[in-house]
């Protein structure tokens, strides 16, 4: 029986811009915690050794000492630690002069316990019943199968080892570009392996064979990027090389997991287990405001648990009238204070609406209400920006007028 | 509040003034001269109603100076129904403040000069005379313009709004206001409806704008080396794979070409047995033709052979004849040279002949020539002596030019003239010897003492000065003077001066002045110049007619007569046939020679043609003969040489064996050929194999090329550390800003939306509430005929702002008016205010102090009208325009009385008595 752990999509020193940054460079050490995390969680679970399926880190031009040093170094970890098997992925495809050129990942293989696989021929683990086929990448984006090879080394009669594929791409089993490093869907059955490791796509996912037995797996990132699809369209500055860019399959889930795989011997069912990586917990949220106390909103969010490891993107919509807007502020102060650097509100969208006892109090009768008469109708206007200005233009004169008001 | 009356004692000029039973409206005139004390009158009512009480310490400047008399003023008048009268002692605590009751009776209200002051104040509507209503109505002279809105007081301003509906609120105010300061935070000036507002370099939004440039430059220069980072790594990873399949490909030529030096190994020996069957089989196929040539060779010869000796016979007749032909050539070429040479002899005779003659007819001529020289040189070397006398002469013997002989011609004149006077200014000495008297001596002028001859003829001198006279026993001596009369003594002088001007102009020409003769001799000489000067003249044409070149040029033509003279051959005496004497029969000698002459040459000629055509001939056959034994002696060595080579070579059957061997030998040859015939790859081993060299080569240049360019690109790629990161910081700032600039930019737009729609509804608003105001006004302006203007626009202070005009086009601010226009509006504005202020229950007074002083009469008249019907009031306008009292001080009552006002003469005693101050 061997058990490992199979993790990929690490994007050490990655980038992302959607935040300040202080808080950008918080997310990206986020990272590296993270991979420590999976270090210990293989520990703990005793792992033989660990898989990581391409792309450890976001570009060749990371730093040599802030990334790929220090990656190493966690990776190597200490006596104790079990070995790891790296190929490179479409972000850091093997490719002269790039980051797997550079110290200390240059050094001759193999080093104590890193294994940075160049070569598309099998590996045996030392001291294990196990060969790696790894596909490691020398290119961005390619038309070839990274796995192909695999297939002038069928398993002989002989051969009585555990074969695990260890590759970076995307399973053909969807619409997807043509160089986008596309793998059979067969390749486990074709190749004779009892176990796929891939790695690309961010989100965990597993896949049987006709016999219904998971051979073939994507790990997932150890740790998120961004905020999960249901938050729609929240850009982070961080992008795929993929021809069809920021696609579904690298969203993630909002926290990070890596997979422990059992496989008894050569032939039986692998058995997965979903291990907790990250560090992080990235969170797009929308609340409905209209009719809502903001009391109990307030009391929830300040209420969770571990917010300072929570990226909060919180988006208000509805109706309030102008006292309880003024409460937003305290809610932004709860976010940008208590939650991890980079959260945010968002209360674009709340509009402010005072009942009918209130307007008087609020704007009076003089201009100003002839003022919001006609700032509502402009807000009703079907010109984009124009009606985004009168919006605006509307909460500013009831914060104003508010503030205005004799205490 | 309106005025009922007033009484005022001891203020200013003032001693006392009393007006009652003022009407509660209309216009009320108070007329007087200037400096009467009209505007005194406005400062007491101020005083005494509305600024100060009674011991107010500050009217001092009103007491009438010197009189010491207290200042009293008592004003009556109306308000809330009531009457009331005031009544201020300035300077003392006495004041007094009463009511008429419905009886008619006055009740003291109060005499506390405080209370006095305070009831009054509020009665009146304020403590102060320039706020209120009365900052409206109340005006002294230098009032007429309407006050800035700042200034205008508040509390009027809420009562307009009050009656005018609510126009802007102090909500509204406090929100502008803190529109503005924001909107200030981003644009320069002052907004504008219409204008595009510059934004201020210092704003944040600017700031962000600007670092957003910058923050999007470097992320555009960054985002460029990270593209050329990813063409890199695309470029190295088709390097790679081109590198490994140019080593693929390499590795198989490599391979191709060890299989290929195998079978060039295998196939060398084959090669080496081809090679030695294919030169046996060369040397039997050149063995084969060398013996076949031979054969012919030797048949050629003795061919050769028999030809030649054909062929001697009839080249020998040949040369024979043609030996023949040219001696009969020759015989008859010295036949005919040797008449030639006998036509020769005769020509050198006749030739001689010639030119013996040819001879002595230029030796004539010579001697002919050599004589006319010698004439002409001698002729013209005496007339070169003859010049040079000439010029000797002329040179020897000058004289002076015309003027200065005129001169000298004209000085002798006066010599003579003068010498005539010194005659006649002399005395006459005549002395009568007798016969026999002894010898008598006389010296004249103390010159010497000389005998005087004994004559019968007197002997008759001039004596100028002195006579001396030594007589012995002699006669009579008679002594008489001249008949002239001049001064002796000048024209002594004057002659002497004219003797030596004479001999000056004589001297240079060699004359003595002293000679009596000297002038005839000069005269003499003048005509000798006369004469030889044209001789020389002719004699020197002479010569240069004769020797043009000169007298030397004849001296030459002598000299080369005599040379060439001289050069003549002698004439041999030993001549056979003399020749004769006389020049002509010479020359017709001479003629006849040439002519023979020519008659032999043209003999000679054709007998030298003929000679040449005959040599040509001999030349021809001797040509012919040359040939014809050379090919001769050609046959005879050919057939010798064809002999000889016949003896060299082999026998006939030598040759023939020798064939036959060659021929066996071929055949072996070709069939060691049929032997060791090689293979289609045995052939082009050599070639494959070098063709395999050259492309294992170029691809190992190939993948040399290909590694240097991966080595290069890879340290450009290993360049390329923390650029990720560098791209990341700065697509994060280029986001940050841009999400700063769109919030501050949408913050700014609305802002600036909020200020837009606040003076809009703003102005829609004072449009609606001032609309009454607006149309009173302007319709008095049309009464006045104060341009054509559509609107008068107001500010929320109520003041007018802007004209527009009747199109609606173009805005005025009032101020662009003229000043009376300005004044005129300023009055029909306030009028309107005011009197929307006031009701028919609660009329108002406006005092006018010397109002519409920069209005025409024209215009005066109709303000009359205006201001009868403003304090008449409108009931019927919406608001109602209640009516006031208008009261008028001027100096000009006829600009506002009419059949209405109630006109009060201030020079009125009864009226109004003054201080002389």
């Amino acid at each position: 029986m061997v058990r490992f752990v199979h993790a990929a999509d690490l994007h050490l020193g990655f980038r992302i811009t959607r935040f300040e940054d202080s808080a950008c460079k918080r997310i990206g050490e986020a990272r590296f915690t993270a991979l420590q995390k999976l270090r210990e969680q293989a520990a703990q679970h005793r792992a033989d050794f660990i898989l990581v399926a391409g792309d450890v880190f976001d570009d060749h031009s990371v730093s040599r000492t802030d990334v790929a040093a220090r990656a190493f170094a966690i990776l190597e970890g200490s006596q104790h630690h079990c070995p790891v098997f790296i190929i490179p992925g479409n972000h850091d495809p093997l490719v002269p002069g790039g980051v797997w050129d550079r110290d200390p990942w240059l050094r001759e293989q193999p080093h104590l316990r890193v294994h940075f696989l160049r070569e598309a021929t099998p590996v045996m683990v030392p001291g294990l019943p196990v060969t790696i086929f790894p596909c490691p990448l020398r290119q961005r984006r390619a038309m070839d199968d990274p796995t192909a090879w695999i297939e002038k080394s069928p398993r002989e009669s002989n051969d009585a080892t555990i074969r695990i594929g260890l590759a970076h791409g995307s399973l053909n089993i969807m619409k997807l570009p043509e160089d986008d490093h596309l793998i059979r869907p067969d390749a486990v059955e074709r190749y004779g392996l009892d176990y796929l490791a891939l790695g690309h796509w961010h989100k965990q996912s597993s896949h049987k064979t006709a016999d219904g037995t998971v051979r073939t797996a994507y790990s997932g990132t150890h740790e998120p990027m961004r905020f999960p699809e249901t938050a729609g369209d929240i850009a982070t500055g961080w992008s795929s090389f993929s021809s069809d860019g920021d696609a579904e399959r690298f969203r993630d889930e909002g926290h990070g997991s890596a997979l422990l795989v059992t496989i008894d011997a050569p032939g039986a069912s692998p058995q997965l287990e979903r291990i907790e990586t990250s560090q992080l917990r990235w969170s797009a949220e929308q609340r409905e405001v209209t009719g809502q106390p903001l009391g109990g909103l307030i009391s929830d969010y300040s209420r969770r648990e571990t917010p300072e490891r929570t990226i909060l993107r919180l988006a208000l919509a509805g109706i309030v009238e102008p006292r309880a807007h003024a409460r937003i502020d305290e809610l932004k102060q709860i976010i940008e204070n208590r939650y991890h650097p980079g959260s945010s509100i968002d209360a674009d969208s709340v509009l402010i609406e005072p009942n009918a006892e209130q307007l008087g109090e609020v704007v009076g009768a003089g201009v100003l209400k002839r003022v919001l008469d006609k700032l509502k109708e402009q807000a009703n206007a079907t010109d984009v920006t124009n009606k985004r200005v009168a919006d605006h233009a509307l909460k500013l004169l009831y914060r104003i007028a508010w503030e205005e008001q004799p205490k | 509040m309106i005025l009922e009356g007033f009484e005022i004692e001891n203020w200013a000029c003032i001693k006392k003034v009393t007006v009652a039973n003022l009407p509660p409206t209309g216009v009320i005139v108070l007329h007087g001269p200037n400096r009467r004390g009209k505007s005194s009158i406005v400062q007491a009512l101020r005083a005494c109603l509305l600024d100060n009480a009674s011991k107010s310490q500050a009217l001092k400047s009103y007491y009438p100076r010197g009189t010491g008399e207290q200042s009293v003023v008592s004003v009556t008048f109306q308000a809330g129904g009531v009457s009331y009268r005031v009544t201020k002692h300035f300077g003392t605590n006495k004041s007094e403040l009463r009511s008429k009751t419905p009886e008619g009776a006055w009740k003291v209200e109060t005499t506390s000069p405080a209370d006095v002051h305070e009831k009054t104040c509020n009665l009146a509507g304020g403590d102060d005379s320039r706020k209120g209503l009365h900052q409206l109505l109340w005006l002294t002279q230098t009032e007429f313009r309407l006050p800035e809105a700042k200034k205008f007081d508040t509390s009027v301003q809420t009562q307009l709004r009050g009656i005018l509906g609510v126009l802007q609120t102090k909500l509204d105010d406090c929100f502008i206001e803190r529109v503005k300061d924001r909107w200030h935070l981003w644009f320069i000036g002052q907004r504008k409806p219409g204008k595009d507002h510059e934004i201020k370099d210092s704003c944040k939004l600017a700031e962000n704008l600007k670092n957003l440039g910058i923050a999007e430059k470097e992320m555009q220069e960054s985002e460029g080396q990270f593209q050329e980072m990813e063409r890199l790594l695309r470029q190295t990873a088709d390097l790679e794979v081109q590198k490994a399949d140019l080593e693929r490909q390499l590795a198989d030529r490599s391979k191709d070409r060890e299989v290929l030096r195998e079978e060039q190994q295998r196939c060398q020996v084959r090669i080496a047995a081809r090679e030695r069957a294919e030169k046996d089989h060369g040397l039997a196929e050149k063995e084969q033709h060398a013996a076949v040539e031979e054969q012919q060779g030797r048949q050629n010869a003795v061919q050769r052979c028999l030809d030649d000796d054909k062929a001697v016979e009839p080249a020998e007749g040949k040369v024979t004849l043609i030996a023949q032909n040219l001696n009969a050539l020759l015989d008859q070429r010295q036949e005919r040279r040797k008449d030639l040479d006998g036509h020769r002899e005769k020509r050198r005779d006749l030739q001689d002949r010639a030119n013996l003659v040819n001879t002595k007819l230029r030796t004539l001529r010579l001697v002919e020539q050599d004589s006319l020289a010698r004439g002409k040189l001698e002729q013209a070397q005496w007339l070169v002596q003859e010049i040079a006398d000439l010029e000797r002469y002329l040179a020897d013997f000058p004289i002076p030019d015309e003027a200065a002989v005129e001169a000298i011609k004209a000085n002798r004149l006066r010599a003579t003239q003068l010498r005539a006077e010194q005659e006649a200014a002399s005395m006459n000495l005549a002395l009568f010897p007798t016969k026999d008297c002894p010898r008598a001596r006389l010296s004249l002028e103390g010159g010497s003492i000389q005998d005087l001859p004994l004559s019968e003829v007197p002997i008759r001198r001039t004596v100028r000065r002195k006579a001396e006279l030594q007589i012995g026993g002699w006669g009579r001596v008679e002594l008489t003077r001249g008949i002239g009369s001049g001064n002796l003594d000048e024209i002594e002088d004057k002659l002497r001066r004219c003797n030596e001007e004479f001999a000056t102009a004589l001297g240079p020409l060699g004359f003595s002045a002293n000679d009596p003769q000297a002038m005839q001799l000069l005269l003499n000489r003048i005509a000798e110049h006369a004469h030889r000067t044209p001789t020389l003249a002719k004699q020197k044409k002479e010569v240069k007619k004769l020797a043009p070149q000169g007298i030397e040029s004849l001296h030459r033509k002598v000299v080369e007569s005599q040379t060439l003279l001289g050069d003549q051959p002698g004439m041999a005496s030993a001549d056979v046939d003399p020749l004769p004497a006389d020049p002509g029969e010479l020359d017709k000698l001479a003629e006849t020679l040439k002519q023979q002459i020519g008659r032999m040459d043209t003999t000679i000629d054709k007998l030298d043609q003929e000679d040449r055509k005959a040599e040509n001939h001999i030349a021809k056959e001797q040509k012919k003969e040359t040939t014809a034994k050379e090919e001769l002696a050609g046959y005879r060595a050919t057939a010798n040489s064809a002999r000889e080579e016949v003896n060299r070579l082999r026998s006939e059957e030598d040759i023939n064996r020798r064939i036959e061997d060659a021929n066996r030998a071929l055949q072996d040859a070709q069939a060691q050929l049929k032997q060791t015939e090689l293979t289609e790859e045995e052939r082009t081993v050599e070639d494959r194999l070098e063709a395999m060299e050259e492309a294992v080569e170029a691809l190992q240049r190939q993948i040399d090329e290909n590694t240097k360019k991966y080595h290069e690109m890879k340290g450009i790629l290993k360049s390329s550390e923390g650029l990720h990161a560098r791209r990341a910081s700065l697509a994060a700032r280029v986001d940050e800003l841009t999400r700063m600039t769109a919030r501050e930019s949408l913050e700014k737009d609305a802002i600036d939306r909020l200020y837009a729609l606040f003076e809009e509804c703003r102005e829609k608003q004072l449009g609606t509430v001032l609309r009454p105001i607006q149309d009173r006004v302007l319709n008095w302006m049309r009464v006045l005929d104060i341009g054509k203007y559509k609107e008068l626009r107001f500010n929320d202070a109520f003041l007018p702002e802007q004209l527009l005009t009747s199109d609606g086009t173009a805005g005025f601010s009032i101020d662009e008016e003229s000043t009376g226009a300005q004044e005129q509006i300023g009055m029909l504005v306030r009028l309107a205010l005011g009197s929307i202020l006031t009701s028919a229950e609660e009329p108002a007074v406006a005092i006018l102090d010397d109002p519409l002083t920069h209005s025409d009469i024209g215009r005066l008249t109709k303000m009359r009208v205006i201001l009868r019907r403003a304090a008449e009031g409108d009931q019927k306008l919406n608001p109602p325009a209640g009516p006031l009292q208008i009261v008028v001080l001027t100096c000009h009552p006829e600009w506002f009385r009419d059949e209405r006002a109630t006109v009060i003469d201030l020079e009125n005693p009864e009226v109004m008595s003054r201080w002389n101050v």
